[in-house]
């Protein structure tokens, strides 16, 4: 959680600085912190968990829908919905 | 466990929604709005909270009747009129009697006794012709019976006689189809537990006459030690250790071992020495764990706000400096359908519902699922012969929010299809999921588990498991860390990393 927290904040500070690479050197000081990361999860497994939300049978029916545009907006800097929850899983581990 | 069917949908295709007329999908992906397109413009009324006739309270103080005096204990009198009592028992008309006497209620004072009326659910009788004691091979008479596994079926060790119990969904028909369920319909083996239910059961051998007893924590067998026949518990009892329904074992154990060992294999660099040292994937233990099986006909409704990208550029926000900019439309949202949920299934042994990865490694065994529950079979205790088996101590009522929780997250996976076109993402605000019918079925389901217990530094101990699905072979497990050699190496990887984030430094600046 920590690792993914720092390359987010990595990642967010140079998407909108400059696209001249000159952030590539601050991601190899991440390497120790993924390393660990990475192994502790591969060994360990924390993060493994049942996906009920697509390994479980379900059949839709009667779909509906509405679709309304309701605003124009110009110059975000940020490439997706930063409040979006349609991927949000509610249901796991308890 | 339910065949899928159509019917008793619960959101007529194409019916209106708020009034409006609806732009009905006929399937999953087939979003109105194509790449590039606009969605058509189409006037949403939003629900309205019912507005309650609320009186403001300034005005309603004012019109007010005066609050009832007190009046002196020894002045009360009964006056709880005779037709408060109409549905009420004697009993009940004896225990307001004596409240009121004991309380010295003044006349108007007493409360307004409430009978709540329970709609219990509709009960499927799964234990009909199920009876505790010897279980015999209906070919010889003998109690030597264990499954076999490679085959799936019951098979007498005496005579070699192989039988199998029926289909639990045909045996029981729970095919009928998901849309149709209404209310609440359960399993006569997944009825509420009754606390203080003795859990060592005890019976006489029907053979000899001995007394057995039999803890159902671990075991539904027990080995006469005088006559050597084997009883079995059968008959459903309310400590919730006979399902209705059972998974038989159809991966051997050799074939679980292997699956370990390899699992291990992998990961030996950076494991506990000692868990090395003592690892022997041969004793691992066939567990049947409880679940319950859930049909779930639920009504889901979705709205909010989505945002559809329509232009990328690049700005220049400085001397040699640049900036990625997006242009958007924003869009309200909104679907609404009905989802069948076939063969949800939820762990129903409270330790094991416990997933907080910082305390155990329950979340292991859960990794593990789903099961091929459409092959589970009538409950039969020689199923159980050989393995171990855990007793439910959870209670549907219990597992309702999850398994709502849980239909909501798959109704929420099963509606991407439709909002494809939001590629910067939706942000559902209303999220109203109706269960509309749900079934429940108790079940005894196959795990292979290794278990090693690592005891950690301050005397903490942390149970370390490996689960093979004992049906589908599905292997997951934790293996405890030897954390020294990993947070050397994790050192090592870091002085790496700062060299190279120099070197690189060197080459670009």
């Amino acid at each position: 959680m920590i690792i993914t927290h720092a390359l987010g904040i990595a990642l967010a500070s140079s998407s909108g600085s400059s696209d001249d690479g000159s952030w590539v050197p601050l991601l190899f000081l991440l390497s120790g912190p993924v390393f660990f990361f990475i192994m502790y999860t591969y060994y360990r497994n924390t993060d493994k968990r049942h996906r009920h939300e697509t390994e479980t049978s379900a059949e839709v029916v009667g779909m509906q829908a509405f679709d309304e545009r309701v605003d124009h907006v110009t110059g975000s800097s940020y490439a997706s919905k930063q409040d979006a929850n349609h991927r949000e899983v509610r249901g796991a581990g308890f | 466990m339910s065949d899928r069917g159509t019917g008793g949908q619960g959101v007529p295709p194409g019916a209106p929604w708020n009034g409006q007329p609806s732009q009905p999908h006929g399937a999953p992906g087939q979003v109105p709005p194509g790449p590039g397109q606009q969605p058509s413009a189409q006037q949403h009324v939003q629900q309205q909270p019912v507005q309650q006739p609320y009186a403001d309270p300034a005005s309603a103080a004012q019109g007010a009747p005066p609050p009832p005096q007190p009046i002196p204990a020894d002045q009360a009198v009964e006056v709880t009129p005779p037709e408060a009592f109409q549905d009420a028992t004697w009993d009940d008309v004896n225990r307001v009697r004596d409240r009121e006497r004991e309380a010295g209620y003044g006349p108007g004072e007493a409360p307004d006794i409430v009978y709540e009326q329970h709609d219990g659910p509709t009960v499927i009788d799964t234990a009909a012709g199920s009876g505790d004691g010897i279980r015999k091979c209906p070919s010889c008479g003998s109690s030597d019976i264990q499954l076999d596994i490679p085959s799936g079926m019951l098979v007498c060790h005496f005579c070699r006689h192989a039988w199998s119990t029926p289909l639990a969904t045909e045996a029981f028909h729970l095919d009928t189809p998901i849309g149709d369920l209404r209310g609440r319909v359960i399993g006569s083996g997944s009825q509420n537990i009754v606390p203080g239910t003795d859990q060592v059961v005890s019976f006489k051998c029907a053979a000899c006459g001995a007394e057995i007893s039999i803890d159902t924590n671990h075991a539904m067998q027990a080995r006469c030690p005088w006559c050597r026949n084997t009883l079995s518990i059968n008959e459903q009892m309310p400590n919730g250790a006979v399902p209705d329904v059972v998974l038989p074992f159809s991966l051997p154990k050799d074939a679980a071992v292997e699956r370990i060992g390899a699992f291990v294999k992998k990961r030996r660099f950076f494991a506990n020495r000692r868990f090395i040292r003592e690892f022997s994937p041969e004793n691992v233990l066939g567990v049947y764990l409880p679940y319950m099986i859930v049909d779930v006909n639920a009504n889901l409704t979705f709205e909010g706000e989505g945002e559809h990208t329509t232009r990328t550029y690049t700005v220049s926000v400085g001397k040699d400096e640049t900036e990625r900019r997006f242009d958007y439309d924003v869009y309200r949202v909104g679907r609404r359908f009905s989802l069948h949920v076939d063969d949800l299934t939820l762990e129903s042994a409270s330790d094991k519902r416990d997933q907080d990865a910082s305390r155990n490694t329950n979340n292991i065994i859960n990794s593990i699922m789903p099961f091929d529950t459409k092959n589970a079979v009538v409950y039969d205790a020689n199923y159980l012969a050989g393995f171990s088996s855990q007793r439910r101590d959870v209670d549907v009522d219990a597992l309702y929010e999850p398994a709502a929780m849980q239909t909501e997250d798959i109704g929420r996976y099963r509606s991407l299809d439709t909002i494809s076109f939001y590629d910067r993402g939706v942000r559902w605000d209303r999220r109203d999921v109706e269960i509309m019918g749900e079934r429940w079925i108790a079940a005894y389901l196959p795990v292979w588990l290794y278990s090693y217990q690592e005891e950690k530094s301050g005397g903490r101990k942390l149970l370390h498991y490996i689960a093979v699905n004992g049906r589908t072979g599905e292997t997951m497990g934790s293996v405890p860390l030897n954390m020294t050699r990993l947070w050397v190496f994790t050192g090592i990887a870091e002085v790496l990393g700062v060299i190279a984030a120099g070197l690189s430094a060197l080459i670009l600046w």
